[in-house]
């Protein structure tokens, strides 16, 4: 059996303080295995999002512990754990390869190394030639490729995307989508995706993890058995169809609550 | 601007000092109210041949520059401290808007009881002036930097002092460049008018002194060259400032 890379172990996690106190999580436990694409579902609300900022050591859990790679996660852990949000948030005043040697930058490596392992980010996410633009030269796919870039150039262990695609249009979506399963395909990080788009997470990933509403706890945890390499023809099998249907199940009756 | 575009300005200045100059000339405009561009020039290469009306320009200057060395740093302070200690903004912050919007002027007369009339009253009202833009910049400056982006650098191990360096620093500057041109602007039409209201010398002394002689040559000359000399501070500020925001997204 394959070892745990990412352990959540009995997570809850409180907002606020007494008379107006939020549970966003209760009591969630996770075990993601090295190498494993995890999508993270949930009506709105059901703290996803919140789960992936503890894995990402921003904030710590009220109960329960996060563990990376057998270590407690209590603090960000740049050279592990790479992190996209919904927006690129890209450093607007820096080149596209700048921006990606920028977690290099934090950490003292020599302005030659980073800048050559920026280059071949870009390269690998396929922006190869626009090194030198600036964010605001770049498309909102082009700038989610740098982000992306970025996640990746300490080459961490463990990818955490929260809805990276969710402010792209329909058609970067899929692309990006593609572009992600293949980058993944060649670098076999670890990745915990959450997103609000079924098709998306079945499409993308090894194993559907679903969220209720507030609080949050694992009510599914569903097995994506399509073969790899995925594709687009894949989308309107039955299986696909069944898959999502069993985790739209699920959303429909939480959101009805 | 384009070449034929600044041909075509140049053409329509030189028509303009031209019809000013004839308008004079016929008597069409009272030349001691308005002299023609001619007598201004004239009275200008004047002015700037005396010693004495150089060194009023020095005083003035000195007056400037050192109200400016002052207000920025305290204003930028005063506005840093207000934007990021809830209590002191919630404390300060309409005790600010208010004096922000008042002509300054009003408080010349409690300049001159403390300090006399004297250099230190020139430089303090300066201060006073210029210091609200610098508050006012340095509070919009603090909120302008993007939260995202300090999560982000979080994310990827940054320290406090790297998330001053990498982030705070430069999504502020060009907000913090634009509030000290601002208050540049402030800073020398408030020692201009202080040295006017009241001084032993320095070139708002002498516009002053000028004009209550009706010397009209002398005194449109002295505001031509405060005005280049303001023009020329105002434009040097401005190309730094467009150099260092050329991130931001202009159309």
């Amino acid at each position: 059996m394959t070892r745990a890379l990412v352990a959540i172990r009995a997570v809850s996690q409180r907002f606020g303080s007494d008379g107006a106190e939020v549970t966003a999580l209760e009591d969630v436990s996770l075990d993601v295995p090295d190498g494993q694409f995890v999508a993270l579902v949930g009506p709105s609300g059901c703290g996803k999002s919140t789960l992936l900022s503890l894995v990402a050591g921003l904030r710590l859990p009220s109960r329960g512990a996060v563990l990376c790679d057998g270590e407690p996660v209590t603090a960000p852990m740049p050279r592990k754990i790479g992190m996209i949000f919904q927006e690129a948030n890209l450093l607007p005043w820096l080149s596209a390869i700048d921006n990606v040697a920028f977690p290099l930058k934090l950490r003292h490596v020599p302005k030659a190394e980073r800048l050559g392992r920026a280059a071949r980010m870009l390269e690998l996410t396929g922006l190869a030639g626009f090194e030198d633009r600036l964010p605001h030269q770049l498309s909102g796919g082009m700038k989610q490729r740098v982000s992306i870039a970025r996640g990746l150039v300490q080459d961490p262990a463990v990818l955490l995307m929260d809805e990276p695609f969710a402010s792209l249009d329909e058609q970067t979506r899929m692309v990006l989508g593609d572009e992600l399963l293949r980058i993944w395909s060649e670098t076999r990080k670890t990745v915990l995706f959450v997103t609000h788009s079924l098709n998306e997470a079945v499409y993308l990933a090894d194993r559907v993890v679903v969220l209720s509403a507030r609080p949050g706890k694992v009510i599914d945890d569903v097995a994506v058995d399509l073969p790899r390499p995925r594709s687009f023809a894949m989308t309107s099998s039955e299986r696909f169809g069944l898959l999502k249907d069993r985790i739209w199940q699920h959303i429909r009756n939480a959101e009805r609550r | 601007m384009r070449r034929h575009e600044r041909l075509i300005v140049a053409a329509g200045v030189l028509v303009l000092l031209a019809s000013w100059e004839a308008l004079v000339r016929l008597g069409r405009i009272d030349a001691s109210l308005l002299p023609a561009p001619s007598a201004i020039a004239g009275a200008l290469i004047a002015l700037a041949a005396r010693p004495e009306v150089r060194a009023s320009l020095a005083v003035t200057a000195w007056e400037v520059l050192a109200a400016f060395a002052i207000a920025v740093p305290t204003g930028l302070a005063a506005g840093f401290a207000l934007a990021e200690v809830p209590l002191l903004g919630a404390l300060f912050r309409p005790l600010v808007n208010f004096l922000f919007g008042v002509p300054k002027s009003v408080f010349l007369p409690v300049f001159i009881l403390v300090f006399g009339v004297s250099i230190p009253q020139k430089i303090a009202f300066g201060v006073f002036t210029t210091m609200f833009v610098l508050i006012v910049g340095g509070i919009a400056s603090v909120q302008s930097v993007p939260r995202e982006l300090i999560t982000v650098s979080r994310v990827y191990g940054a320290s406090r002092w790297q998330i001053v360096r990498e982030i705070y620093v430069p999504a502020m500057a060009p907000i913090l460049l634009e509030s000290a041109r601002l208050g540049m602007v402030f800073n020398i039409t408030a020692v201009l008018l202080c040295e006017i209201y009241g001084a032993r010398d320095g070139i708002g002394y002498r516009i002053a002194a000028w004009g209550e002689n009706l010397q009209m040559p002398q005194l449109y000359a002295a505001l031509v060259i405060v005005a280049v000399a303001a023009v020329a501070v105002n434009e040097a500020l401005r190309l730094v400032e467009l150099r260092l925001s050329a991130w931001r997204d202009r159309p």
